[in-house]
């Protein structure tokens, strides 16, 4: 967990501040009920009402104080770990955004952005349900025992050394019999087939073969309930423990409070006291049982967060690219390295005013040959820019010199203003519409309007209007160099070769490269 | 949701035997509260009053030790009974989503879309755990426990039971006021979390996007600064709700110390007996208690209340209902048909017909609904109006009135956007023919233009995996073998040579031609115009 320490430690104090509030906030309870206790075994007595004053007063005091500090504690608790989960995003999209494409392209699949999402999420329980609850019962209990020990130094020794042992015992059994992390993969084993029997219904409707992927989800299931089960059980066993060390606390104070009243080193009046304070001093593990028993979950989450912060090596650039680039972009037997797919070599030219279009079989490696041009890959051969070898210059300046296209490019949930404007941020609306209008989409868009919210994933647009909406962003991106990777996909063929002349005549002054199974015209 | 919404007994049923074994746990539980606090007053007394030796208390101890026992042996019940119930109900609930989805009966994969059910099926019904696990066990408890407590204070002295008859009502009357007030200030703090999680989400989904516009690294100050917004937001949401816990826990501690005072003070009139005192005392927290841990809870549970409200929506909206049966379809003719879409013009499909014999063209341009129209054909899609009337020799039948599960078997599909399950190349295929040989599945590859070989394992290339490397056209490629394999009598081809090669093209067509030949009616969506150009076609085009 070195890495996600970084992010944790920063905040240590302010957690710790927390805790200890809450803490005396739980004492103030110890405060309000030893202060009852002697109040009413005073009373009893029928002393003049003068001696009650000041227990009076403090029973009021104990009373309210716990609310505000219970309030202030909880301010400074969600406060840090609120602050702390903004930098664990950081840092997780820090760490993100210097890998390799082809890492993100896994990070799109299925849910593994959206269980990063949710565990960095649930790290905030490390310590919002487990450290500074457990530091708030270690305070508490404290503070009964102190009121104890003061006036029975033996006995407060004795309820102590139980408090001690519950202290440990108890989250050691929540987690012990509860589920292992192992176990607990199994979820993510579960929520994979759902997530895959959603997003393919349609087609195992088609197919038939729903019940199969039913029968799937059934199984993973069955064996997580007994995780479930197993959980509920564990932190049952550590209620059991609470109950019975306060049991057996107030057992052992009565009986060794019946001795030290008959000697009188125990005044009458604070036998009440010493009896009833075990009942409050272990009131501080409520809630800690269930929560440990949920600790295998949250370490497991804090493990992939803190296994994605460290494993991934952030790569260095290299030499920056040569002013001015003469726009020759030249590939001679360049061969993309993708693991276990061999890909054949390809030789081919482009130039201002000579656009390239690569075609080929599917998966014969066109996609990677432009990710290899711009430094998402690794490649054998030569593929030179402006006449200095790609393989010298950094990703990140190759990068600055084009505006590309790729194929799992993604629309932000935001306004296509907003969208296109990634392209180029000091784009005006005019040029934004402009650029439209090259895609065929400035009609729509004046329509609907710049402001219109694009819809998580698109989803208010069809496929060939996204597909254009992302055409455009690149295009108004306007760099020397142009990398568009199939384009033209969900267009109909007219309208993809109205649009291809037109890219391509907006494109005279710039290299262009286009990936494309379509046969274009770029002329 | 209301606390206890009478949906959920619908919708579980496991959840009555839950709430009964419920009830009689809370009973259980006030019962030993209250047996557990008289036994330790007395023991006060017994100590400084009666001046009592260990010899005399012994019986004493043990009985005050059994109900600490028992009220720990009760909490394994009531956790163990909690889990296994709350699994239970989740399981119920995530099945009867499920199970409405997989029966193809449901439109709610295609209103809602798949990322949502999926988001529903898994997170969604977890996050409903602390709703069963905690909330409602506590919601019983707070029912009984302080009430029977409340009576007994009441029996044992007058006083203290009029002081907790005036207190109580104040819990839930703060809760309804200060609720009323930071309700909707609630409601926006769960929307600034899963608004900051779905940015988060968005920002790394578009990773590679930013980083070719050169723009990954500007993001790093925005999520910060954004993350900073919601922080401070979410605060100052959070500090009136917890400031509405500091209400109802002032009033609660200060109950409980003004009957300490009014108990204390009227022991020194010699109205009450240090017994009953002291019982009152130890007993008196428990009544509030419970009612704040609910409040409590239920905020905990919100998240997955919200949830329940969807699924329960999905669970009571009404299914496709049709019936009828046909085989061996000849013709599909339409009336112009109208579909809504919430924030669009609405889509207008003009009438045609497509029949078997020659190739069904549907040409258009991108928004025109191409894949709207397809979805109405497969059966996904029955919120149009106008009518779509599928033939065969012997009858006709509207398309809403069949049965979704058999005239599904009637057709074959290619996706525009091809999901597979987590299977093999040979899984895949045999999904159109579960009887077909390996040899049959090689056949159908290369009638559309791959070779086994070229797949990294021939047919035991895993597809559907996070490793897995085969591109966007063999994939799709490996789809219309499967569509071809199933032997029905319509095929649906949305695309079948999008980002494929110009040579698998003419296999491809090939291939068609002869499904067309076999007696299939075939529906083509093509942007293609040279995909099957050269032959009789049925062509039907779609206009913006």
């Amino acid at each position: 967990m070195k890495s996600l320490k970084r992010f944790i430690l920063p905040e240590a104090p302010r957690i710790l501040v927390g805790a200890t509030i809450g803490g005396l906030s739980s004492a103030m309870a110890v405060g309000l009920l030893a202060c009852s206790a002697w109040l009413i075994s005073m009373a009893s007595l029928r002393p003049p009402i003068m001696v009650l004053e000041v227990a009076i007063v403090s029973v009021r005091f104990f009373g309210l104080s716990r609310g505000v500090l219970r309030y202030a504690a909880r301010i400074i608790e969600h406060n840090s770990a609120l602050r702390t989960l903004t930098k664990i995003r950081v840092g997780l999209y820090l760490k993100l955004e210097g890998q390799l494409p082809q890492y993100f392209a896994i990070l799109r699949r299925g849910e593994v952005l959206r269980r990063m999402v949710a565990d960095s999420e649930l790290l905030m329980d490390l310590w919002l349900r487990i450290g500074n609850p457990w530091i708030g019962a270690l305070v508490s209990g404290t503070a009964g025992l102190g009121i104890i020990f003061t006036l029975a130094p033996h006995l407060g020794i004795t309820l102590a050394a139980i408090f001690i042992v519950a202290l440990f015992l108890i989250p050691l059994v929540a987690v012990g019999f509860s589920a292992n992390e192992g176990q607990r993969r199994e979820e993510e084993r579960i929520f994979d087939a759902i997530i895959q029997a959603s997003d393919s219904v349609q087609e195992s409707l088609i197919f038939g073969y729903q019940k199969a992927v039913r029968g799937e989800i059934a199984g993973a299931q069955r064996l997580l309930n007994r995780i479930d089960v197993k959980s509920g059980l564990a932190s049952g066993l550590a209620i059991f423990l609470q109950y019975l060390a306060t049991g057996l606390s107030v057992v052992i104070a009565a009986i060794s409070s019946v001795a030290l009243f008959h000697d009188k080193s125990l005044a009458g009046v604070n036998v009440a006291v010493v009896l009833l304070l075990p009942l409050v001093i272990f009131d501080g593990f409520t809630g800690l049982p269930a929560a440990f028993s949920r600790l295998a979950t949250i370490l497991n989450s804090a493990r992939s967060v803190d296994a994605l912060l460290s494993e991934l090596e952030v790569v260095e650039g290299l030499s920056p690219i040569k002013e001015p680039a003469n726009g020759l972009v030249e590939f001679s037997s360049a061969i993309p390295l993708l693991p276990k797919v061999k890909i054949k070599p390809y030789s081919g030219r482009a130039e201002i005013g000579r656009p390239l279009v690569i075609s080929g079989k599917s998966g014969a490696g066109k996609s990677s040959l432009l990710h290899a041009l711009i430094g998402f890959l690794d490649f054998r051969g030569t593929i030179t820019i402006g006449g200095q070898s790609a393989a010298e210059i950094s990703s990140e300046d190759r990068i600055e010199k084009f505006a590309i296209l790729l194929q799992q490019d993604h629309l932000f949930a935001t306004s296509i203003r907003e969208n296109l404007k990634i392209g180029n941020p000091s784009a005006n609306d005019e040029e934004i519409m402009a650029t439209l209008e090259l895609v065929e989409m400035s009609e729509l868009i004046s329509k609907v309007g710049l402001d219109t919210h694009i819809g998580a994933y698109g989803h208010n647009f069809s496929g060939g209007e996204r597909q254009r909406l992302k055409l455009a962003r690149t295009l108004l991106r306007n760099r020397p160099y142009v990398l568009l990777d199939e384009p033209f996909e969900y267009l109909d063929a007219e309208q993809a070769q109205r649009i291809a002349s037109r890219v391509s005549n907006y494109c005279k002054g710039k290299t262009l490269i286009v990936i494309s199974h379509l046969a274009i015209d770029l002329n | 949701m209301k606390p206890l919404d009478p949906r959920l007994l619908r919708y579980s049923r496991s959840s009555r035997g839950f709430i009964f074994a419920e009830v009689i746990l809370a009973g259980l539980n006030a019962l030993l509260i209250i047996l557990q606090s008289a036994a330790i007053a007395d023991l006060v007394c017994r100590i400084f009053e009666s001046h009592a030796t260990v010899s005399q208390l012994r019986n004493r101890f043990f009985l005050v030790l059994t109900f600490f026992t028992l009220r720990g042996l009760l909490s394994i019940a009531a956790e163990y009974l909690a889990a296994y119930s709350s699994t239970r109900m989740r399981n119920e609930l995530r099945f009867g989503l499920l199970d409405k989805i997989l029966d193809g009966r449901s439109r709610a994969i295609f209103k809602e879309g798949p990322a949502t059910i999926s988001l529903l099926a898994t997170r969604g019904i977890d996050n409903l755990d602390s709703y069963f696990s905690r909330f409602l066990p506590q919601l019983f408890i707070a029912a009984i426990v302080p009430l029977a407590v409340g009576l007994t204070i009441t029996e044992k002295d007058l006083t203290s039971g009029v002081i907790v008859l005036f207190t109580v009502p104040l819990i839930p009357l703060f809760g309804i006021l200060i609720g009323r007030f930071t309700g909707t200030a609630t409601e926006k703090r769960w929307q600034t979390m899963s608004l900051l999680s779905g940015y988060f989400l968005d920002l790394l989904s578009g990773l590679a996007t930013l980083k070719v516009f050169g723009r990954s690294r500007k993001q790093e100050d925005r999520l910060e600064e954004v993350g900073e917004r919601y922080r401070a937001e979410t605060m100052k949401v959070l500090k009136v709700s917890f400031l509405s816990s500091l209400a109802l826990e002032v009033v609660a501690t200060l109950s409980v110390a003004l009957i300490a005072v009014s108990i204390g003070l009227r022991l020194v009139n010699g109205g009450l007996s240090l017994r009953t005192g002291l019982f009152i005392l130890v007993l008196s927290p428990e009544v509030y208690w419970p009612i704040r841990q609910v409040a409590l809870f239920f905020h905990a549970a919100a998240d997955g209340v919200e949830a329940a409200n969807r699924i329960f929506a999905i669970l009571e909206e009404p299914e496709i209902v049709g019936v009828e049966v046909i085989e061996t379809v000849s013709e599909i003719e339409w009336d112009q048909l109208t579909v809504e879409f919430p924030g669009r013009e609405k889509l207008l499909i003009p009438s045609g017909r497509i029949n078997a014999g020659q190739v069904n063209l549907i040409t258009g341009p991108s928004g025109a609904g191409k894949s709207t129209f397809l979805s109405i054909i497969l059966g996904f899609n029955d919120n149009f109006t106008g009518q779509v009337r599928i033939r065969s020799e012997q009858n006709e039948r509207e398309i809403r009135t069949l049965a979704p599960t058999q005239w599904r078997q009637q057709i074959s599909w290619l996706p525009q956007e091809v999901n597979f399950p987590a299977a093999t190349v040979r899984e895949v295929l045999l999904q159109g023919e579960a009887s077909a040989s390996d040899y049959e599945l090689v056949q159908q590859l290369s009638r559309v233009g791959l070779v086994p070989s070229d797949l990294p394992s021939g047919l035991d290339t895993k597809l559907g995996t996070i490793t897995e490397t085969l591109s966007v056209g063999q994939k799709r490629k490996i789809a219309l073998a499967r569509a071809l394999l199933k032997p029905a009598s319509i095929l649906i081809l949305d695309e079948p040579s999008a980002s494929v090669d110009d040579v698998s093209e003419a296999d491809i067509e090939q291939a068609i031609t002869e499904e067309i030949q076999r007696g299939k009616i075939v529906v083509l969506v093509s942007h293609r115009a040279n995909l099957m150009s050269g032959e009789n076609a049925n062509a039907f085009e779609l206009r913006v």
